[in-house]
């Protein structure tokens, strides 16, 4: 079937999302009877699926991007292979694992349970001292609300602001999740490794700018130790740690999606990812809710898979 | 983790690895946004994970990771999707034979693609960008761009069809 054949334009409609009842029951029919229809529609799909992939790299990603090799693995990651460990997208995490110039590859990894989607999950209050729990400030698991949905799933974290008059230290609103690196097949990316750590906010209101948080920090500590006086480690120089802040402008409406890289020493064994929503700095604006979904970390390296 | 567990997840990461891409094109083949092919795509990888059995060899996970797919992707149409539609018994058959067999060309396509979006005008490779990143609306898009929804689904279905006959080309002269 050539391109310019006008059952394309069903393919598109169905696969843009846009199909009536009355598409999907002709593409239905097509795929049945006719086998260039099928044929074609699997090579849309096909190329729909490859430029999602690429359109997730990097651009210095692209720039390495080399066509002409045969029996390479397909890149998906932004620097070669990694790990993706996708947080709140279901109720059970799961990993990637890439090659530069390779194929999307991927293994599930058991790593979290409870992601967003469980309604029975408990926040513990400040940091988590387990793996794979949350902890917050002021934060709860909620689905939709207002105009706001979830970004991915059911539910989605939102952040309380926390007032100023309260005494604490520190006003952010953040929520924090620890990652056991020992329980990912970290062997597998045998070697230095660099963590990219993707997050998508909210605000509940458009109307005033947003300042939002991401920050890592690697420990060369088991969980449970590493949580311990956990405050005071991340002071010390041997700490590896990344802190980025992120704006959106009253014009940025809906999702916004921020992230940021941290090299991963070899002999990291814990992750402690926290996001939060930072107050505005001028304390007569209004301090609003915001929401977090769909988070990932992503452990990139340069190693090629064994 | 003991050797056993660790042949065990060698194993099936061979095995995943190997059939990943066509794993991800045959659900996308049964869904109609990137986000439920994703969301889906997770579920597989955690039951084919949880129900691995090391003693599988190459096809026969194949066949089986497909089956898993096909069961997800139904479960997450019926209880899920807005229009309801799931596609009857022969058409999952068929798409995943499609997909299976013509596994090798659609990956020499997926390969020769790198280079098609390299020849491909800058302004339409960054069309692509913006309307594939995570997380876009195309209405969203659509807006800042000052077009309307449709006018821009058209031109991705335009430039879509320019990569399909390029990685045609591409492989058919050997240019690849």
């Amino acid at each position: 079937m050539k391109t310019n054949d006008s059952h394309f334009e069903l393919i598109r409609r169905c696969c843009d999302g846009g199909a009536s009842s009355q598409d999907l029951a002709q593409l239905e029919v097509s795929l049945c009877k006719d086998v260039e229809f099928r044929e074609a529609y699997v090579r849309y799909v096909n190329l729909d699926v490859a430029l999602s992939n690429w359109a997730q790299l990097d651009p210095m990603s692209k720039a390495l991007q080399k066509a002409p090799q045969r029996l390479i693995w397909r890149p998906i990651t932004a620097a070669a292979a990694g790990l993706v460990f996708g947080m709140f997208c279901t109720s059970m995490v799961f990993g990637f694992v890439a090659q530069r110039a390779g194929a999307v590859n991927s293994v599930p990894l058991s790593v979290f349970d409870g992601g967003l989607e469980d309604e029975k999950q408990i926040l513990k209050d400040g940091l988590p001292v387990l793996a794979g729990q949350w902890g917050m400030d002021a934060a709860s698991i909620v689905p939709a609300e207002g105009q706001v949905r979830p970004l991915q799933g059911k539910s989605m974290m939102r952040l309380e602001p926390i007032p100023h008059e309260k005494p604490v230290k520190n006003h952010t609103s953040r929520v924090y999740q620890v990652l056991d690196l020992n329980s990912q097949p970290l062997a597998m990316v045998n070697g230095e490794a660099e963590a990219e750590i993707t997050a998508s906010f909210c605000a509940a209101k458009s109307d005033f700018s947003s300042r939002y948080l991401i920050r890592a920090i690697a420990l060369d500590e088991e969980p449970e130790v590493a949580i311990k006086n956990f405050w005071s480690k991340v002071e010390s120089d041997e700490v590896v740690s990344e802190s980025q802040r992120f704006d959106s402008v009253p014009e940025d409406v809906g999702w916004q999606t921020f992230s940021m890289k941290l090299r991963l020493p070899p002999e990291s064994k814990t992750l402690v990812l926290i996001f939060g929503a930072v107050p505005p700095v001028d304390a007569t604006l209004p301090a609003l809710v915001h929401y977090l979904d769909k988070v990932q970390v992503t452990l990139c390296t340069n190693r090629s898979l064994p | 983790m003991t050797d056993s567990d660790r042949e065990q997840h060698d194993q099936f990461l061979r095995f995943f690895m190997r059939h990943e891409e066509s794993l991800r094109v045959f659900l996308r083949s049964l869904l109609f946004t990137h986000d439920e092919q994703r969301e889906v795509m997770q579920e597989v990888a955690v039951v084919l994970w949880r129900k691995f059995d090391v003693g599988m060899d190459s096809q026969s996970f194949c066949r089986w990771a497909f089956g898993v797919a096909r069961m997800e992707a139904l479960a997450f149409r019926r209880d899920r999707a807005r229009d309801r539609h799931t596609f009857g018994d022969e058409v999952f058959e068929l798409l995943s034979q499609t997909v299976v067999n013509h596994s090798s060309s659609l990956e020499a396509e997926r390969r020769a693609l790198d280079l098609c979006l390299k020849k491909l005008p800058e302004d339409q490779r960054q069309i692509i960008q913006n309307a594939y990143a995570p997380g876009v609306k195309i209405d969203q898009l659509a807006n800042r761009m000052g077009r309307t929804a449709m006018a821009l689904y058209k031109t991705l279905h335009r430039i879509r069809l320019m990569l399909m006959d390029c990685t045609r080309r591409v492989i058919a002269t050997e240019e690849y």
